[in-house]
């Protein structure tokens, strides 16, 4: 795609970019107290690809994937969807957020939790229970269909949660740093996890995170961030093997290699 | 006078026990009491308006074999079930509207708290005048009694709402009256549950007032007429029953608590432990 400056009307090119960021820009406050999280943003996720966002904690992160997410207008510049500019939550997408405990109904049992968005499409209960059990089974929670979320484990809550989107059936998924409140063994599983899911499911991820072993690890691709103001600071091709694998994939020079490289990126000035 | 010991009665009379040894303690209790009474109804008290255990009873016998008295009991019960049923309905749906939209809540707000510690018993006699001393009366003091715990308790709940738990409703597609059906509400329950609570153990009390002073017909204006009439076993068995129907009214909503929040972190530990 052309850079440059657009007009408004203007709608990307199309290619086989399912997301375009143009110039988004964020500022909370208004006035004096006015502050800028997201200055002027620029990138773009193909279909189909996994992109890692990485950067340090207050970087704006969250801030970025609910402007992506259609929940918080910008300030300025713009995403589209498809072409589509986001102006509200797309129906093709579906979010999974860092606080796994608050984003599940505790009043609603895991299958209830997974079936709840369904109750928008206009989908037949039936099928609203098929799609779940499938969910359900692909994040190997096959068994606790009747349970309620807070009877869980804080790794299981989030794999409800990774079901629930799932269910939706989302041509993209967002993740706002979806394992970053779970402990080290059980998030090398949810990240193998996702991967898995990613290939049966053929959808488009974005995972927000500052775990840069984690993005790396993930990704196909890695945009890293600036502290706030947040700015792209470069976006980085992961050139190692898939399938990764966690042992295999972290010993690879070139994994280190790139490891070391968004260290920098984060760490200088 | 009256009006202070009957409300007293449900609250102090017996709290809710836990266990069989709770259960044991307070069972010594009451018969120590009315062993108390006994004795006093007996001696320095006798031949005033304090009949004795025995003659209470067979008040209470009495009472029981009257078919009035089980159509007094109902229109009390009615009373109170159908002015907290609708003060449930309109504070829990004012509640959220007040809750949910800001500039209404803080335009309200002053209303509120200058309106919330005004007594029924106090508006009484403007609600008289409109209504005379009818069930209707009796109803609406119930209902202005009861609207104002569940209203507060609504809106405090709706403003408590988690905001992932909206973004996330958001996200999929969910607009604003969905989300405070689906998600709003049910969140609040445990708010909502509360101010019930507190307005169910007020209902009855509000209720037997309204009868007792206001003339509305139940039990609380069969205790005035007994009294008049200077019946003191009756009198008493009537209170004995207010007791009674009252601590079943609050066991009841207790319950109901519990079953409404089994999921709710208050409850649910008691069910996991
Ligand atoms: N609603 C808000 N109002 C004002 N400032 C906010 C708001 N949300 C986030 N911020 C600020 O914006 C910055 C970026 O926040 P966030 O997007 O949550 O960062 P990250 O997710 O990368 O940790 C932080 O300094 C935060 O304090
Ligand atoms: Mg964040």
């Amino acid at each position: 795609m052309m850079t440059g400056v657009m007009t408004e009307a203007s709608i990307p090119e199309q290619t086989d970019q399912r997301l375009v960021i143009e110039e988004l820009r964020k500022t909370y406050g208004t006035g004096a107290a006015a502050k800028v999280v997201l200055d002027g943003l620029n990138f773009d996720v193909r279909s189909g690809e996994f992109v890692c966002i990485v950067g340090p904690s207050g970087a704006g992160k969250t801030t970025l994937l609910k402007c992506l997410a259609g929940l918080l207008p910008p300030t300025s510049g713009a995403s589209y969807l498809d072409g589509i500019q986001i102006d509200g939550p797309p129906e093709k997408l579906a979010l999974v957020f860092q606080e796994y405990t608050r984003s599940l109904m505790p009043w609603l049992t895991v299958e209830k939790n997974v079936t709840l968005p369904l109750s928008n499409k206009g989908i037949s209960k039936r099928e609203r229970r098929t799609r779940a059990q499938e969910a359900l089974e692909a994040v190997g929670l096959a068994d606790v269909p009747s349970k309620y979320p807070w009877q869980l484990s804080g790794g299981m809550q989030q794999r409800v949660a990774i079901a629930r989107a799932l269910a939706y059936q989302p041509e993209v998924l967002m993740m706002d740093e979806p394992f970053a409140s779970v402990d080290a063994q059980t998030r090398f599983e949810l990240e193998d996890l996702t991967l898995r899911v990613r290939e049966q499911f053929g959808i488009t991820i974005v995972l927000v995170t500052h775990d840069i072993d984690e993005a790396v690890y993930l990704a196909d691709r890695v945009v890293v961030l600036g502290s706030a103001p947040a700015q792209v600071r470069e976006i980085i091709d992961v050139d190692v093997t898939s399938p990764r694998d966690q042992v295999k994939t972290k010993a690879d020079p070139r994994f280190t290699e790139l490891r070391s490289r968004v260290f920098e990126l984060i760490r200088a000035r | 006078m009256a009006i202070t010991s009957i409300r007293r009665f449900p609250a102090t009379g017996k709290t809710r026990v836990a266990g069989s040894n709770a259960l044991v303690v307070g069972a010594i209790a009451v018969l120590i009491c009315l062993a108390v009474w006994e004795v006093g109804a007996r001696g320095p008290l006798a031949g005033g308006p304090f009949p004795t255990v025995g003659a209470i009873a067979g008040g209470l016998v009495g009472l029981v074999g009257e078919a009035t008295f089980w159509s007094s009991l109902g229109e009390t019960l009615m009373t109170a079930l159908v002015g907290l049923g609708l003060a449930v309905l309109s504070g829990v749906l004012l509640g959220v509207v007040l809750g949910s939209v800001d500039f209404v809540y803080r335009s309200t707000r002053l209303i509120i708290e200058v309106l919330k510690p005004i007594p029924p018993i106090v508006v009484m006699p403007l609600v008289l005048l409109l209504l005379g001393p009818t069930t209707e009366m009796g109803v609406f003091l119930v209902f202005y009694g009861c609207l104002w715990p569940v209203l507060i308790q609504t809106v405090a709940g709706v403003r408590d709402a988690d905001p992932v738990l909206l973004d996330t409703a958001r996200s999929f597609g969910f607009g604003r009256l969905q989300r405070a059906v689906r998600i709003v509400l049910p969140g609040a329950a445990a708010f909502i549950v509360t101010g019930v609570r507190i307005a169910g153990a007020a209902a009855f009390v509000i209720a037997v007032v309204s009868e007792l002073v206001g003339g509305a017909p139940g039990i609380g204006r069969d205790l005035f007429v007994a009294q008049n009439a200077g019946l003191y076993a009756q009198m008493y068995a009537l209170v004995f029953v207010m007791g009674v129907v009252g601590l079943a009214f609050n066991t009841g909503l207790g319950a109901f608590e519990k079953w409404m929040l089994h999921w709710h972190p208050s409850v649910r530990r008691e069910v996991v432990a």
